[in-house]
């Protein structure tokens, strides 16, 4: 057996010991009852204070304590059972559904294997044949978000980043990144601007450079009361205009279901109706089966922004 | 990559609660879902048959029945029955997936029962987290019941007969189609279906879905069509376009091939089928685009344009 199944072993060994035992193990206990430590006092000391930090790396908590009060000088190993174990609840058939769903939408690396990884430990509760199957891998929601794994370990070990940003302009920014949020199938960083000194919103999608991390963990804190919708410039550009356009009949159906519709003659109908910021771009999109004719700031752009394409 | 004791060890610790409630899986089907090889499966299950309790008599081993890789099971799990609890990670993945749910959900009662799990799971997540990674909008239209209806039909393999409002030709038709997938690209949702009088794969917008009826239910029509072949019909075209061509690139990201960058212009190349959709789409683009090629779709843009203006003359 090779070193590495060695260390597996007595991991794995360790593991159960230390969850089956209702009392504090000391480490003379578990070096002559758990399988896998062998050699010298200094050689199995060693060995078990690797062990001890593996298990955490794996997310496991070890309590340390004294089974003994009057002799406290001896501390005990033990994993407490219900921090170990998913403690969910019976589930539903549906709630199993829904969260078979919910961990399989994701395109982004981190929350794709961390999804594949969550329902592993769902269908470890319940068994998968309860699970009703809604045809769940033909949702997709998200773009592709390649940087995701490097921004949730900058957001949530709180460390500043660097990245070059792609906007009207290519420029360097420096970040203590606060959030991140998923607006539109997109998703958004949100921090504090190290150079303008103010919280800024970035789209993920634009930054072109790897993500550099320019502090140690716990380099910064997020202020109290911060939300990141306090910050989403997006959601406060919603203005809508009132338009009056001719259409040719049986044309523009898109504009058409939403309008107030009145008949001029044989070739044209005169529409009504209502659209946001990106009103240009859904007109032009009509060409010549529509002409505007309210508000005549907007009637002058079109015409501008048509001869501008020729 | 080579893979290390830790890894391994978070596995077996996840392989033996999820054998023990789904008994009677091939090592194949283990090792589909661990995203591992049959190969690697044996060995783990053959090293844990050697773990255990204090005392390793065959009273405190693991007790796993591997003999037939056709038929794995645990006979005794020892303390490693129930699996691990959630990592942060993994409970705001299923926190944020399930929100998304509810965001899709047109059912009081099925919104109800999602916000409720939502927040079971999210008390495994924390609350910092749950502040610093969220969801404003994950759709742009608010959900449709089109959306559920869809969904249910792709399950089942059921045809659909809809009334599209099409975009591209302008016009409200009906058809019957074949759906296939739903997506969301910027928010907004997309339906990927096969239309079954062209025999051709389509994609349709879920806000143009003006009416939608149940058809037949048919669970071998992929194959049926799969060994049709499809038809490809796509044409390779190129555009130049002024520095907001990045943000053409970005919104049309799917059919975008390839693209360079010179000083404040972008040549942009796109793979699409040729017809009303891409003219229109070069025509609403509210900034100038040349069409580099094919010459013929210069033309028709440029016809377009003119005979807008001729309008307001």
């Amino acid at each position: 057996m090779g070193v590495s199944d060695q260390k597996t072993e007595r991991l794995i060994n360790l593991t159960m010991a230390l969850l089956a035992t209702k009392r504090f193990l000391s480490k003379s206990e578990i070096f002559a009852t758990v399988a896998g430590y062998s050699g010298n006092m200094q050689t199995m000391e060693r060995m078990f204070e690797r062990d001890k930090d593996d298990l955490r790396a794996l997310g496991i908590t070890i309590h340390v304590g004294s089974h003994d009060p009057l002799f406290e000088d001896e501390l005990g190993y033990r994993i407490l059972e219900n921090e170990y174990e998913l403690a969910l609840g019976p589930l539903t058939p549906s709630e199993l559904s829904y969260l078979s769903l919910a961990a399989t939408i994701w395109r982004n690396q981190l929350f794709a294997t961390s999804g594949a990884q969550a329902l592993l430990k769902v269908d470890a509760l319940a068994g998968t044949a309860l699970r009703e199957d809604f045809g769940h891998a033909t949702l997709t929601l998200e773009n592709e978000t390649p940087l995701f794994p490097a921004l949730w370990e900058a957001i949530t070990s709180l460390r500043s980043i660097s990245f070059t940003y792609r906007s009207r302009t290519i420029s360097k920014r420096r970040l203590s990144p606060y959030g991140l949020t998923l607006w539109h199938g997109s998703w958004y960083l949100v921090g504090l601007d190290l150079d303008r000194v103010e919280i800024r919103v970035f789209k993920v999608s634009r930054i072109t450079s790897e993500i550099i991390f320019e502090s140690p963990p716990q380099s910064f804190a997020i202020p109290d009361g911060f939300s990141i919708a306090d910050h989403l410039i997006m959601l406060n550009t919603r203005e809508s205009t009132n338009f009056t356009a001719r259409v040719r009949v049986g044309r523009c159906q898109t504009l058409r279901s939403s309008a107030q519709v009145t008949n001029i003659d044989g070739e044209w109908d005169r529409i009504q109706f209502t659209l946001g910021s990106n009103w240009l771009d859904q007109l032009l999109w009509f060409g010549g089966d529509l002409v505007l004719e309210s508000p005549a700031d907007c009637v002058a752009e079109l015409i501008e922004v048509l001869r501008s394409k020729l | 990559m080579k893979e290390g004791a830790l890894d391994r060890v978070a596995r077996a610790l996840n392989l033996i609660p999820f054998i023990s409630h789904n008994p009677g899986l091939s090592v194949l089907q283990i090792a589909e879902r661990f995203n591992s090889t049959p190969a690697q499966i044996s060995k783990d299950l053959s090293l844990l048959h050697m773990c255990g309790l204090p005392g390793y008599t065959h009273l405190e081993l693991l007790d796993i029945d591997y003999e037939d890789p056709e038929y794995v099971s645990v006979k005794d799990a020892q303390v490693l029955d129930q699996p691990r609890s959630l990592t942060q990670v993994e409970s705001l993945t299923l926190v944020l997936g399930l929100q998304v749910l509810s965001e899709l959900s047109t059912d009081q009662e099925e919104r109800a029962a999602i916000t409720s799990l939502q927040m079971r799971i999210g008390s495994l997540a924390g609350d910092q987290i749950a502040s610093q990674i969220t969801i404003t909008d994950a759709i742009e239209e608010s959900a449709t019941p089109t959306i559920a209806a869809i969904a249910a039909a792709i399950a089942v393999s059921q045809f659909l007969t809809i009334e599209y409002n099409s975009a591209s030709s302008d016009s409200l038709t009906s058809r019957k189609i074949f759906p296939l997938s739903l997506s969301f690209l910027n928010g907004i949702a997309y339906l990927r279906a096969i239309a079954v009088r062209e025999g051709e794969e389509r994609t349709f917008r879920i806000d143009r879905i003006v009416g939608l009826s149940l058809d037949g239910i048919d669970t071998s029509y992929l194959t049926k069509y799969a060994g049709l072949g499809q038809a490809s019909g796509h044409e390779d075209l190129e555009v130049e376009m002024g520095s907001d061509g990045l943000f053409f690139i970005e919104k049309h990201n799917e059919i975008v091939t390839s693209f360079t960058e010179g000083g404040e212009t972008y040549r942009i190349v796109l793979r699409v089928t040729p017809g009303e959709w891409i003219i229109r789409t070069l025509l609403s683009w509210s900034s100038p685009v040349t069409v580099v090629r094919p010459s013929d779709l210069a033309a028709q843009l440029r016809q377009r344009i003119t005979s807008a203006l001729a309008n307001y003359q």
